[in-house]
């Protein structure tokens, strides 16, 4: 018996999955919440305000990003990047993501046989 | 402007319920980068910022709980873990005050409840991640105690003229703790016999490695005779031979009645809800697995 409506924001939950990893391939260099935002979008990979934002934030408390407030060209921003221990995490979640890549295209590809 | 104004009071609603550390640096931050976006917003739309530009935007990042939420996961009263306890233990509260007879203490009952509640999820948020799951492994210790504990009513209430004189170094005991002969005659070997019983299934509980299923509704078994043995006592006549020591008795039995009838409704009701997901065994699983193909 079917109690529950597939959720509209499913496509949204698969793209949550790694959104971690996309902000952090874009911290190599120091980048402020906005810039981030904009360099993920320009590279398809537009990530809400919202989420981006307080995400920044809970990296930084938990040792991810460094960050530190600039002003020399222009307003006030805070710039965050990878710290020597986000670095590592990089890695470590790129690692993860290709070895999830190639199961995930196995698995489909697989579907796709049995569907023909 | 009021643009300004509507970011500024935005900003000002999420900081509101940030944690006074973070709050004025996360205010700042989000504050540059709203107006920031909003710039490229009226850029993009080759107008100036208006307040309906502001205002759209600002719903589309999120309602400031949710946003605030995000930066800092809130603190709640009683944790959402713990909903169904919490409603448990307010319903069977009240259904207590209500056999007992004293409604004037439910306020008393939800505020103790809130306050327990509320530090208990303060303990697991400050704790972060909750504990890892146990399998419910048996105290042994603890069924050993109960087990020794009903024998120890057994002689209490079998032998309360013996086990005064054992334990006061030959006093007598006052004739006012007489039963009544029907009483003692008829209806206590029954309990005694009870909690005889119960002892043995504790003691056998005590060197099981797993609390099952079976040892719950055995439990449950218990509950629903003593139950049933309190209202029997209490609505059969006489448990002391004196008037004024039966008629406080009879209210003990009642408070005694009211707290077995809980917990009977506890655990019928546990059991309603754990019975329909414990099979025992791939039948079961067969049976009750929902859309089979």
């Amino acid at each position: 018996m079917v109690t529950e409506r597939p959720s509209p924001n499913l496509e949204l939950e698969l793209r949550r999955g790694v959104v971690v990893l996309a902000t952090l391939s874009q911290l190599h260099v120091p980048r402020y919440g906005y810039e981030v935002r904009q360099a993920l979008a320009d590279k398809g990979m537009p990530i809400e305000e919202g989420t981006l934002y307080p995400l920044l934030r809970r990296l930084e408390a938990q040792g991810v990003l460094a960050s530190e407030w600039r002003s020399e060209t222009g307003p006030a921003r805070r710039y965050y990047t990878l710290s020597a221990e986000g670095k590592q995490l990089f890695a470590q979640l790129t690692a993860t993501w290709q070895g999830l890549n190639e199961v995930m295209a196995g698995l489909l590809d697989e579907r796709g046989n049995h569907g023909n | 402007m009021e643009t300004e104004a509507i970011l500024s009071s935005y900003v000002a609603d999420v900081a509101e319920r940030l944690p006074r550390r973070m709050r004025r640096d996360v205010a700042c931050e989000l504050r540059a980068l709203l107006s920031e976006q909003l710039d490229a917003r009226a850029r993009d739309e080759g107008r100036a910022p208006d307040t309906d530009m502001a205002a759209a935007m600002l719903v589309r990042f999120g309602h400031p709980a949710q946003v605030a939420a995000r930066y800092h996961a809130p603190w709640s009263i009683v944790d959402p873990l713990d909903t169904r306890v919490f409603l448990l233990a307010a319903v069977c509260g009240a259904v207590f005050l209500a056999m007992v007879e004293r409604p004037d203490y439910l306020l008393g009952w939800l505020g103790a409840l809130v306050l327990f509640f509320g530090l208990r999820s303060w303990a697991a948020h400050r704790r972060g991640t909750p504990p890892a799951w146990q399998p419910p492994r048996p105290s042994r210790a603890g069924y050993f105690a109960l087990a020794g504990l009903c024998w120890l009513g057994i002689v209490a209430y079998g032998a309360p003229a013996w086990m005064f004189g054992q334990l006061s170094g030959g006093l007598e005991l006052a004739p006012v703790f007489d039963y009544d002969p029907a009483f003692a005659a008829r209806r206590l070997p029954l309990l005694l016999g009870l909690w005889a019983a119960q002892s043995l299934l504790l003691a056998w509980m005590a060197t099981r490695p797993l609390e099952t299923p079976a040892h719950r509704r055995m439990q449950l078994g218990f509950s629903v005779a003593t139950l049933g043995l309190l209202l029997w006592f209490h609505e059969a006549g006489a448990l002391f031979a004196d008037r004024a020591m039966d008629a406080g008795a009879h209210l003990l039995l009642r408070a005694a009645a009211a707290v077995m009838a809980i917990d009977v409704l506890v655990k019928a009701y546990r059991e309603q809800l754990r019975s329909g997901a414990e099979g025992e065994g791939p039948g079961d699983a067969e049976r009750f697995a929902p859309g089979r193909f």
